[in-house]
C-alpha cells in the first residue's frame, strides 16, 4: 500500500512538472508571436512550445533553437540575456503551407510597421545577387529576409528596437573569391 | 564575298540534325582531359547537332546584358572559334546542368575582378577572354557557372535539405540583418564560406573534377550530392 501511495506520488508529479514535448502542432507562429520580447523567459517558451533542441550558451546571453521534428530543419532560434533572462530576439523560418512564407503574408503580421528594402551585401565576383533581399523596420524591431528568385519569406526577426542583439564573438572576414 | 556565299550555301545544305561551322583560324589549347589541341585553320564544314550544340545554339548572345551592375566591362563578339570551344566544354557536362532558365551566355573581355573568368547572374552567364585560356579548363568554369543557376533553379524544399545537410542555418545579426552562416569548418573552396550557393557550386564541381577532396574534405556533401544527383552525375567520357 505504502509502496503504491510513493509510485502514485511520484507518477503525479512526473506529470505535472513534464516539459511539453514539441511537434509540428506546438510549433506554430501564432505561439511565436504571443511571446513577448523583452519580457517572455525560457520558461514562459517552454511552457507554450516544448523542450528545444537545443540549448546553447554564449557569452552574455544563451540561444534555444527548435528544429522541425520531422525533417531536422532549423524553424525558430531565441536568444535570451544572461542577465535577466528575458527573451531578446525571435528568428523564424516559415515553411511552404504557412501564410508567412509569402512576403505578403508575412509583412501582413506587423500592421503598422514601414518596411525599407535593401540587399544583402554582395561582394561575389562571380556570382553576382543570390537572391538575399531585406525588408527592416527598425522601429517596429522587424526584419524578414526574402528570396527574390523563389519568391518566398527566408526568415522572420523580431526583436526589441532598443536592445542590442549580441555580436559575433570573432566576426570573421570574408575569403576572396577564387573563380 | 565567295566566301560569303560558300557559307550561306552550307547553311541551306546542312542535312537535319547537323549545324554549320563557319571557316575560322584556331588557336592551340589545352583540352580538359590534359590533351593538347593544336592551332589550324578549320575549314567551313556541317557538324553533328549534339545536345550541347542545340542547347547553346540560341543562348550565344553578344552585348552586356540588360542591368549588369559592372558598368566598366566592355562586350567583345562572340567568335566561332569560341563558340566552338564553348560547345566542346558543354559536351563533356551532366545533361541536367543544362538550365531552362539560361536566358544567355555573354562573352565581355575583362572582369572587374581580373583575372576572374566568368560571372553568372540569374539566367546569366558572362565568359571574360581569360576563360579560354585558364588553368582550370573551359568546361570546369563552364560546369561551376552552370551549377550556380542549378542551384537557383531548385525547389525550394530541395535548397533546405542541402542547408541542413552541409550545416548551413540563419543567424540574425547584430545590424538587424538576418544572414545565413555556414559551417564552421570543411570547404574545398574558402570562398564557399561567403554563401551557400558559391559552397553548393564548389562542392558539385568538385564532385565532378576531383571527388577525392570533396570525398575527404566535405563529405556530407559528397553524400548530398550522390543521393539527389545520382551515379549518372559524372562527366561524360571523350571518345578516343
Amino acid at each position: 500500500m505504502r509502496l503504491a501511495i510513493l509510485v502514485f506520488v511520484f507518477l503525479g508529479t512526473a506529470c505535472a512538472t513534464r516539459v511539453q514535448m514539441t511537434n509540428s502542432r506546438t510549433l506554430s507562429y501564432a505561439r511565436v508571436r504571443s511571446l513577448v520580447v523583452g519580457s517572455s523567459t525560457e520558461g514562459d517558451v517552454q511552457g507554450k512550445l516544448g523542450s528545444p533542441t537545443s540549448r546553447v550558451v554564449s557569452q552574455g546571453y544563451y540561444t534555444l533553437q527548435y528544429d522541425d521534428p520531422a525533417s531536422g530543419a532549423q524553424r525558430l532560434s531565441m536568444n535570451f540575456s544572461s542577465e535577466n533572462n528575458k527573451l531578446m530576439d525571435i528568428l523564424w523560418i516559415p515553411q511552404e503551407d504557412e501564410r508567412e512564407y509569402s512576403l505578403d503574408g508575412a509583412k501582413g503580421g506587423f500592421v503598422g510597421a514601414s518596411f525599407k528594402e535593401t540587399h544583402e551585401d554582395d561582394s561575389n565576383p562571380h556570382a553576382h545577387s543570390v537572391g538575399g533581399d531585406i525588408f527592416i523596420d527598425q522601429k517596429a524591431g522587424v526584419t524578414i529576409r526574402y528570396d527574390s528568385i523563389q519568391k518566398v519569406v527566408e526568415a522572420i526577426a523580431i526583436y526589441s528596437p532598443n536592445e542590442r542583439i549580441p555580436a559575433e564573438e570573432k566576426p570573421e572576414a570574408k575569403a576572396p573569391y577564387a573563380f | 564575298m565567295l566566301f560569303c556565299l560558300e557559307v550561306f550555301a552550307l547553311e541551306k545544305n546542312c542535312p537535319e540534325g547537323q549545324y554549320l561551322v563557319k571557316g575560322h583560324h584556331r588557336r592551340g589549347y589545352v583540352r580538359s582531359d590534359g590533351m593538347y589541341v593544336r592551332a589550324t585553320n578549320v575549314v567551313a564544314h556541317c557538324k553533328s547537332l549534339t545536345k550541347a550544340a542545340e542547347y547553346l545554339q540560341n543562348l550565344f548572345k553578344n552585348g552586356v546584358p540588360s542591368d549588369w551592375p559592372h558598368k566598366m566591362e566592355k562586350p567583345v563578339r562572340w567568335t566561332e572559334e569560341e563558340k566552338e570551344r564553348l560547345v566542346e566544354a558543354l559536351e563533356e557536362l551532366p545533361e541536367v546542368l543544362f538550365s531552362k532558365k539560361l536566358k544567355g551566355v555573354y562573352r565581355l573581355q575583362k572582369s572587374k575582378d581580373h583575372p576572374n573568368p566568368a560571372t553568372s547572374a540569374d539566367g546569366i552567364i558572362v565568359l571574360y577572354d581569360t576563360s579560354f585560356d585558364s588553368p582550370f579548363g573551359l568546361g570546369r568554369i563552364l560546369a561551376h557557372e552552370l551549377l550556380h543557376q542549378s542551384f537557383k533553379d531548385m525547389p525550394k524544399k530541395d535548397q533546405q535539405d542541402y542547408h541542413l545537410a552541409t550545416g548551413w542555418h540563419l543567424k540574425l545579426m547584430p545590424n538587424r540583418m538576418i544572414y545565413w552562416n555556414g559551417r564552421q569548418t570543411g570547404y574545398v573552396q574558402d570562398d564557399g564560406k561567403n554563401s551557400f550557393e558559391e559552397d553548393y557550386a564548389n562542392n558539385l564541381e568538385y564532385y565532378l573534377y576531383d571527388s577525392d577532396k570533396l570525398k575527404k574534405v566535405t563529405p556530407s556533401a559528397y553524400q548530398w550530392i550522390k543521393r539527389r544527383f545520382g551515379q549518372n552525375f559524372q562527366l561524360k567520357r571523350r571518345k578516343k
